[in-house]
């Protein structure tokens, strides 16, 4: 007797079904689909998202409700996962002291020192005065502007250096007899504090500025003592490798660069508990945690940063799960150091500075989910019997098993969106699991602060698609070097940048300053410190003894296995184990795809087997 | 006269089409690109592809009563890349300028305000 079986697997984000055939123990499989997880994991709302997939597998099968005689459905693994980001430093400029931006056009070359002055006051001094540094503004065309500086010269009075809002440097600089020093761009030019000794700085092509970046040539420009150069060690700091720069010396102006005390992390151990500083970064967080595991809970100082961040992801726990938020648990945590591109407080022309941040990545058990509620609701939805069967993390093996090349002893890891998940088994069933925080979501998190992408759509590009750089509206080089011609123009807007290269919305073009070498290492950067980290960090926590050489074969799969580049840093990280790593081929034909699903299959047709 | 330059053709008729050529030149100037300057007959897009494909830079510019174009030797004659209205805003055509000038230096084009 044949009988028609489907697995369903609800997964945090997606969900798998696959139709089987069975008779008299021998499977063939004649249909598997895919559909985005609907509501949160382990809830009646699941249901609609299982519906879709288990109808496209049907469709791919050729085969109706009907004829199904049993729906197996995963008890899911009632973990979810929690992101939040908090920054350790912060840089302030008090009383608008400095200019460092980089306008593409600088006009002049090299530093001129005087007193700020208004555009419109020009005209009224006398000679004999300070040397000048002349403020403009917006409503002042080029050629009036060099007019007034060339006047000015002519009687006698000095201007050596010029701050302008709009993109006019050069063309002033070019209608002046003696050039002199101007950047421009300066969006807040009206915030320039007047009367003020300045000092305006712009190096040769190719160079960076050298005087206003050494705290000792600001000391011989302004005269400073050495308690005055100390303050303004930070401005020196923030001008480096700037082409162009401005200085306003103003009394009791500041720069100051300060870290945020960002409280302490409490993490609760079932034996042992440790508090960590969260300013020391991700390394003395991740090494506490080592040393407290298993870990039972994790609380934030209270009124800190770091305690307002875990609250916030206790909260959003509580609200997906309907829980208590007393009573949710984080049971795992991984911490990564980054950095937050942030307009800094007090500037004039909307620079940036880089400050340091600490990304938390949390777990969180849920009470168990009431998977027969979602089993019932299938089942009248579909009109077929619906089985609960087998615990998600052996279905999982099962299914990786039946790729190709694998035995036993061996690893699974589940690289999904929010957990990394690993399952490990000796024989037929896993013996050991583990549920790492953080996976493609922190991934997508990092890449989007550490290049200053706002647009979480536009950071996941980046994150899933090979880069190019377009060299010509004709041509783009690919990031391994090779290039690529197109008979039609390619849209302005993407010339000169660097684009990802989607697969369904073709060239996406990457709206930020950094060089394609830039961008390309902060992804692989962030995948590293994400899933790197957690590959090693799971595998010890499952393999025998905890030692990830007795482990022979590591299968990946899920979601993130698909990303084009991640299981080959997760390999390489791997290299040093001497086990077997690579992407999962569930059934020869699916990839790293449906493996829990296609479990649950091989499960049910052994137990038919065996009874 | 043969060193790297955008080509600014301009129609005859607009010989003293001054304030947009101003604006142009000035674009050009401040992104430190040369440019040079000639009367012709023609459509402005015309003209401008006619400038591309004589420029050493391959980059040109067409100025007529209505429109100013910003074309490559590689497009239709009739398509250009950017065109715009000749009584638009100065800061448009001054931005045209720049952009004529980033597409030989290679540098991403300015959003037009």
């Amino acid at each position: 007797m044949m009988t028609l079986i489907v697995g369903v697997d609800i997964g945090n984000s997606t969900t798998e079904a696959c139709v089987a055939a069975v008779r008299e123990g021998e499977v063939a499989y004649l249909g598997s689909g895919l559909a985005a997880t609907t509501g949160v994991k382990g809830t009646v709302p699941n249901v609609t998202g299982a519906v879709r997939a288990i109808d496209r597998a049907l469709g791919r099968a050729g085969r109706t409700y009907a004829e199904v005689d049993t729906i197996l459905l995963n008890e899911a693994t009632p973990v979810i996962s929690g992101l939040a980001m908090e920054t350790i430093t912060e840089t302030i400029i008090t009383e608008s002291t400095m200019i460092g931006h980089n306008p593409q056009t600088p006009g002049g070359e090299g530093l001129g020192v005087g007193v700020t002055v208004a555009f419109e006051q020009l005209g009224t001094l006398h000679p004999g005065g300070d040397d000048l540094i002349c403020v403009i503004p917006a409503a002042v065309d080029f050629e009036e502007a060099a007019a007034a500086i060339e006047a000015a010269a002519q009687r006698g009075v000095t201007v050596s250096g010029a701050i302008v809002q709009r993109d006019d440097a050069r063309l002033i600089a070019n209608r002046l007899t003696t050039p002199i020093p101007i950047v421009d761009e300066v969006t807040h030019v009206e915030r320039v504090p007047l009367g003020m000794a300045a000092a305006v700085e712009v190096a040769a092509p190719g160079r960076s500025v050298r005087t206003l970046a050494n705290s000792y040539g600001l000391a011989t420009v302004f005269t400073l003592t050495p308690e005055e150069t100390r303050v303004v060690a930070p401005v020196a700091r923030a001008l480096m490798g700037t082409r162009s720069a401005v200085v306003v010396r103003t009394p009791g102006g500041d720069v100051t660069d300060r870290r945020i005390p960002a409280g302490t992390l409490e993490l609760h151990g079932e034996r042992a508990k440790k508090a960590v500083d969260v300013n020391g970064g991700a390394a003395e967080i991740m090494d506490a945690l080592k040393r407290v595991q298993p870990l039972a809970d994790v609380v934030g100082e209270t009124g800190s940063h770091v305690g307002g961040m875990l609250a916030g992801v206790r909260e959003t726990m509580a609200d997906l799960t309907g829980d208590e938020v007393a009573t949710i648990r984080i049971r795992d945590v991984l911490a990564a150091d980054t950095f937050v591109p942030r307009e800094v407080r007090g500037g004039l022309a909307g620079e940036f500075a880089l400050e340091n941040a600490v990304a938390l990545a949390a777990m969180v058990r849920t009470s168990r989910g009431p998977i027969e509620q979602v089993a019932r609701a299938l089942q009248e939805a579909a009109r077929v019997t619906v089985r609960v069967g087998g615990v998600e993390a052996e279905m999982a093996v099962r299914g990786a098993l039946t790729t190709p090349g694998t035995a036993t002893p061996v690893a699974v890891l589940d690289l999904g969106g929010g957990s990394t998940d690993a399952a490990f088994a000796l024989g037929d069933d896993a013996s050991a699991t583990y549920h790492a925080a953080g996976a493609g979501d922190l991934v997508t998190k990092l890449i989007g602060s550490e290049l200053g992408i706002d647009d979480r759509e536009l950071a996941e590009h980046v994150k899933t698609s090979p880069l190019a750089k377009v060299e010509s509206l004709f041509h783009i080089r690919l990031e391994d070097g090779t290039v690529q011609y197109f008979d039609k123009a390619l849209p302005a807007e993407t010339f000169a940048r660097v684009v990802a290269l989607t697969e369904q919305q073709g060239m996406v073009p990457i709206p930020v300053s950094h060089g394609l070498d830039r961008i390309r290492r902060v992804r692989r950067d962030a995948k590293r410190r994400v899933f790197a980290v957690n590959a090693l960090r799971a595998l010890r926590e499952v393999a025998p003894h905890g030692n990830v050489r007795g482990i022979d074969f590591v299968v990946l799969i899920g979601g993130s296995a698909l990303d084009f580049e991640i299981p080959e840093l997760v390999a390489e990280a791997l290299a040093d184990f001497g086990v077997v790593c690579g992407t999962g081929n569930v059934r020869a034909v699916e990839g790293p795809r449906n493996a829990v699903a296609t479990g649950l299959v091989e499960a049910y047709v052994r137990e038919e087997v065996l009874a | 006269m043969n060193g790297p330059a955008v080509f600014l053709h301009v129609a005859a008729s607009e010989a003293d089409a001054g304030p947009a050529l101003r604006e142009l030149r000035a674009g050009l100037e401040e992104e430190g690109v040369p440019c040079r300057l000639r009367v012709v007959e023609g459509d402005a897009a015309t003209i401008a592809w006619i400038a591309a494909r004589a420029s050493p830079v391959s980059v040109g510019i067409g100025l007529d009563a209505e429109s100013v174009c910003l074309h490559l030797p590689q497009l239709a004659p009739e398509s250009p890349l950017l065109r715009l209205p000749v009584d638009h805003l100065p800061e448009r055509l001054r931005a045209l300028g720049h952009n004529a000038a980033r597409l030989v230096k290679g540098a991403p084009l300015k959003e037009l305000p």
